[in-house]
């Protein structure tokens, strides 16, 4: 381990914070033991504002709400931002309620702290929201890749079905005509399956 | 929110019981209750604990190793209290499969909580990593049955249309899955060529 490490991870100096505060109080308190751990608030908003377009805007690392309870409106702008432009989010709240904390993770919260909020306790708080947030992307990753790659099988397989009848070919022969049409064309094999699959249904269709 | 069975783990008597009783507030039961230096996983199998609750001074490599191999076998939402961590080893304990890692932060008063966040997340990352799981399961299968099907076409001189309807026939017959039949016929295939 790196003796100078010591609890600042890297990235940490200089990591852009959005601050969501319903309590201009509180936010003041948030913000100065923010700077104190090293980070920048990019930007302080309070409650009920357009959360997806402050993300958008600000394009902050880490967002940080802070909340007597998280509302519907909240948690749906979170279910948005988690999947158009995700990011670690870290909750600081009163309510212990199940079902908010369910909502919550649903929503792809990635810290959500009952009243855990001292200044001293921030950066841990924040380490592990990104830690978790890093893990939970790459398993979202392959996820996403798994359901593609079987996607593009599936539509490779049609179009190879559909050459070898309209050819009267094996699909050895099926397969290699569609690669050679590939190349020709400088496209994916995946593109020219997705082509021969959307005319086959073109046509028949009439 | 449900009654939990937890596994304890904990070096000190006093937080021991401490944890014990602010569980129990919560009607959560302690099913056992062991140290960070003893066998995690021996003890998780026997209990069959629903979450895992251990509160330490500082999480060890040997200890987030017995984490991450209770997460391969026996996943379950699992908390760390830890008195203190670098970034270095929070990242270790999440990869490790912790579902809450409280640095600096333990109180009795905030241990359900805590563990209720816990639970909901471990639950939230079990669903996608199941449908991972499912789709990778989906996608392999695919593959034997291609490799099923490219042998028969080969050895019995099938089209493609044959030698799939000729899978699906023995599958039916044998009351077997085509995924099955498939990784059968594959097995049989390198065992006849190794031998040649």
């Amino acid at each position: 381990m790196i003796a100078h490490d010591g609890g600042t991870g890297p990235g940490t100096a200089g990591m852009q914070v959005m601050l969501v505060d319903e309590s201009s109080k509180r936010a003041v308190f948030l913000e100065h033991a923010l700077l104190d751990a090293g980070y920048r608030v990019v930007c302080c908003a309070g409650a009920g504002g357009d959360l997806s377009a402050q993300v958008r805007e600000h394009q902050p690392d880490v967002i940080i709400i802070d909340t007597e309870s998280p509302d519907r409106d909240t948690l749906e702008h979170l279910c948005c931002i988690s999947r158009d432009q995700p990011r670690p989010v870290v909750i600081f709240t009163h309510d212990e309620d199940s079902a908010k904390i369910r909502a919550a993770m649903q929503a792809g919260v990635s810290a959500y702290v009952v009243r855990g909020l001292a200044s001293e306790r921030i950066k841990p708080v924040i380490d592990v929201a990104i830690a978790r947030f890093r893990e939970y992307q790459i398993l979202k990753r392959d996820l996403e890749k798994a359901n593609a790659n079987l996607t593009e099988r599936k539509l490779i397989e049609r179009a190879k079905g559909i050459v070898m009848r309209q050819r009267g070919c094996t699909e050895d022969e099926a397969y290699r005509a569609l690669r050679k049409l590939a190349m020709d064309r400088g496209k994916r094999l995946l593109d020219v399956a997705q082509v021969i699959v959307a005319a086959e249904e073109l046509l028949t269709q009439v | 929110m449900m009654r939990l069975r937890i596994l304890l783990v904990t070096e000190r008597h006093e937080r021991a019981l401490q944890i014990e009783r602010a569980l129990a507030a919560a009607r959560h039961r302690v099913v056992a209750t062991i140290g960070p230096d003893d066998d995690l996983l021996f003890y998780a199998q026997s209990a069959r604990p629903d979450a895992v609750i251990a509160e330490l001074a500082a999480p060890s490599p040997d200890f987030l190793e017995q984490l991450r191999r209770l997460d391969e076998q026996l996943p379950c939402a699992v908390v760390v209290f830890a008195a203190r961590s670098d970034s270095q080893a929070t990242r270790a304990a999440i990869k490790a499969g912790v579902s809450s890692y409280v640095v600096d932060g333990f109180q009795a008063a905030r241990i359900a909580s805590v563990l209720e966040a816990a639970f909901a997340r471990f639950a939230e990352l079990q669903s996608l990593r199941n449908q991972r799981d499912e789709a990778l399961a989906k996608l392999a299968e695919r593959r034997m049955i291609e490799r099923a099907k490219g042998i028969l076409m080969q050895r019995r001189n099938l089209s493609d249309h044959a030698a799939h309807a000729a899978l699906r026939k023995m599958a039916l017959e044998n009351g077997k899955r085509l995924g099955e039949i498939s990784h059968n016929v594959v097995t049989v295939e390198r065992l006849l060529v190794s031998q040649k």
